[in-house]
């Protein structure tokens, strides 16, 4: 493919307002047009992957750390799994609800793939991170070297886009420091009352832009019960 | 590239790899003497002497061991402040990276370091405080380099801290600096943190042939000379497991050879010197070597010649601890003492297969080192001195017999030709220490009558 520099990408957003579902339907997109994708999932209950590879991934990072004992036992191709149209998926993993650090939990599984050259042969890495960033282990993926462009997923729901005003409070941190940057907001539409005019305002109100509006359709979730991406869910429906 | 006959070759490079990240050996307990990665980074970094350490973490962590294993330097004393950025409850909960950027920037004000190493705690590691970033930060502004080192309590053992450690003096110091002059004669020295005093004993010979040390990693350094330590000529390690690795990054880097080398017995460091010679490559360095090499051999084995006639044929049990022990070991075998040396748990297979090369026979493998046991192989081998770590001098008081202690508290210079006469000093001393003499006294009240009582079964040691 082209030999420009790798595009790193995250997708942030509150608990449940549509990233994995979104990012991965996206990404399904981009790998049909001929990227090379890697997704990295950023979040203890592995399900960032779940679309592409039709199944939950029982592989992830952490798990198979600990049963070797020790991260430094692990072998990339051993977590790095590849799905639908090649797209290649790798999950973090982490602790059940209720114990342990996950966010110490994604620094480690982070600093494993930037270690073992995960990030070669791919156009696109997107980092799906889980819900609030509520330690610095979840603002692991824009740090140094890794994503560069934020997108926040939201909605017009007034928690939704709180939450947002509160994530790119976090990333300005970091972009005072490197280059990362936030990319936009993706307005995952709940048919608010003008839901477009909402988002556009916090847009504008942030110093971004609303980059897609993308509105409801219960094909998404018809998909999705079948785990499926939307263009896969398409093709194989056709196919009856 | 590494010199014949060295130890260090043991084993191949995947399972020295492998070795560096596990446990050689499980904690016991009783004899647990725990350090962890955080700890040996410390400690492999604190010998930089003009540079500031700071710990970010707790208060608690900042006295680690370091501070009480005592080493000479000749440096500022800048390493021996301990700065911590003192994180409580609040600073977990809501993050120290902010506290520990004023922190830095305040120290800077007021001791204008060379540098600052910022180490990372576990507690810090976890909540994912971002050390490196507020390091970056802190240089762009001042522009005195500050070095993130992140290797938390927790990643693993000693040796993964010290590769840590140099791992950072590699991303971030060496070749950020030029040297005033460079010489064809210039190699770095490459060794532990403790071996610096050692180290003093050894430069004066290499500045009688001529040779530069122009970085000293990590004994006694500064930090300028770490920054052009890669236009040496060539590496020289000197009894470092974990260092070994940087001497071969340096190797693919920037194309510096090493060599593997120990200074523990006389020809040792005669074969260090030639070694270093030759790799240097000048016939006429090589003909001042080999002059050096046989003056100072042969003035040294005269000098010991006092001593081997008072200790020769004595008994010996050492129980070898680190490198210190190897010079004790072959110093005793030159001075023709019998040495009969006890392997613990703690010690590995590199370990046993050494002490095998040096004395020609096993060693006696004890299962517990308990005083009991210890007191009892005196006993049966009928030994007449016990050196050991500090820790099994009840043993040797209980049976009566001297004993020196090799503890890694106490500093020793045992390198150099002059280092090893020192040693047999020591021997010699601890032998004839006048209290033996006394103590192997019968007791007075016993001769008034009654039956004597059987003195201790070992023999005893020489008559003055």
């Amino acid at each position: 493919m082209s030999d420009e520099k790798i595009r790193q990408i995250a997708f942030y957003g509150k608990g449940g307002i549509g990233k994995s579902t979104t990012s991965q339907n996206t990404l399904a997109a981009m790998a049909e047009m001929g990227q090379r994708i890697l997704i990295v999932g950023c979040d203890p209950k592995a399900d960032s992957t779940r679309l592409i590879l039709h199944c939950k991934a029982q592989t992830t990072v952490l798990h198979l750390a600990a049963e070797k004992g020790a991260v430094e036992d692990l072998e990339l191709e051993e977590v790095v799994l590849t799905g639908f149209r090649g797209i290649k998926c790798v999950e973090s993993g982490g602790p059940e609800p209720g114990v342990g650090c996950a966010g110490r939990g994604i620094i480690t599984a982070i600093n494993f793939l930037e270690e073992n050259g995960a990030y070669t042969d791919v156009d696109f890495v997107s980092y799906d991170v889980l819900g609030d960033v509520v330690c610095g282990g979840f603002a692991m993926p824009i740090r140094e070297g890794k994503a560069q462009e934020i997108y926040i997923v939201t909605s017009g729901e007034m928690m939704a886009m709180f939450a947002a005003n509160n994530i790119s409070r976090g990333i300005l941190k970091y972009a005072h420091t490197g280059g990362v940057r936030l990319g936009g907001l993706i307005c995952n539409s709940r048919k608010v009352d003008r839901e477009v005019d909402l988002i556009s305002t916090l847009a504008a109100r942030l110093s971004t832009q609303m980059i897609h509006f993308v509105p409801r359709d219960n094909i998404v979730q018809h998909a999705e019960l079948r785990r499926m991406t939307v263009n896969f869910y398409i093709g194989w429906f056709l196919m009856f | 590239m590494k010199s014949p006959g060295n130890i260090n070759n043991l084993s191949s490079e995947a399972e020295r790899k492998h070795n560096c990240q596990k446990q050689t050996q499980l904690p016991q307990p009783g004899i647990a003497q725990g350090s962890c990665a955080f700890d040996s980074a410390m400690m492999t970094l604190v010998p930089i002497t003009d540079a500031a350490h700071v710990v970010h973490g707790p208060s608690g962590c900042a006295t680690s061991a370091w501070g009480s294993c005592s080493s000479l330097y000749s440096g500022s004393m800048l390493h021996k402040i301990r700065f911590t950025s003192d994180m409580d409850e609040s600073d977990i909960i809501f993050g120290g990276a902010k506290k520990l950027y004023k922190g830095i920037l305040e120290l800077q004000r007021r001791y204008k370091p060379a540098a600052v190493f910022v180490y990372s705690t576990c507690i810090t590691a976890l909540i994912g405080d971002d050390i490196a970033g507020v390091c970056k930060d802190v240089t762009n502004q001042t522009g005195i380099p500050t070095i993130p080192v992140i290797a938390p309590g927790f990643v693993g053992s000693q040796n993964l801290g010290t590769r840590i450690a140099s791992d950072a003096i590699l991303s971030h110091v060496i070749g950020t600096g030029e040297p005033n002059y460079t010489t064809p004669y210039d190699i770095n020295l490459i060794s532990e943190y403790n071996i610096n005093s050692s180290i003093r004993k050894v430069l004066p010979l290499f500045e009688k042939l001529g040779i530069r040390v122009l970085a000293r990693i990590t004994g006694d350094a500064r930090y300028r000379e770490l920054c052009y330590a890669h236009r040496a000529k060539l590496n020289v390690v000197i009894s470092s497991k974990a260092l070994v690795n940087m001497a071969r990054k340096m190797e693919k880097r920037f194309g510096i050879p090493y060599i593997e080398e120990s200074l523990h017995s006389i020809e040792d460091i005669s074969l260090c010197l030639r070694n270093i010679a030759t790799h240097l490559g000048d016939a006429d360095l090589q003909e001042r070597t080999e002059k050096l090499i046989a003056q100072e051999s042969s003035a040294i084995q005269e000098k010991l010649t006092l001593y081997r006639d008072r200790l020769q044929s004595k008994r010996v049990l050492i129980i070898p601890d680190d490198f210190k022990s190897w010079s004790i070991i072959s110093v005793a075998k030159n001075l023709g003492m019998e040495v009969i040396a006890i392997s613990t748990d703690a010690h590995n297979q590199e370990d046993r297969a050494r002490i095998k090369r040096l004395l020609n026979q096993d060693s006696i493998i004890l299962e517990k080192d308990t005083l009991e046991e210890i007191q009892h192989l005196i006993i049966e081998n009928k030994a007449e001195m016990l050196i050991a770590d500090g820790r099994f001098q009840e043993s040797a008081n209980r049976a009566k017999i001297p004993f020196l202690s090799i503890s890694q508290e106490r500093h020793c210079l045992h390198t150099g030709y002059a280092g090893i006469l020192e040693v047999a000093q020591e021997l010699y001393a601890t032998f004839t220490s006048p209290i033996w003499r006394q103590v192997y006294q019968p007791v007075v009240w016993k001769n008034r009558g009654g039956e004597g009582e059987t003195e201790s079964k070992i023999p005893l040691p020489l008559q003055l």
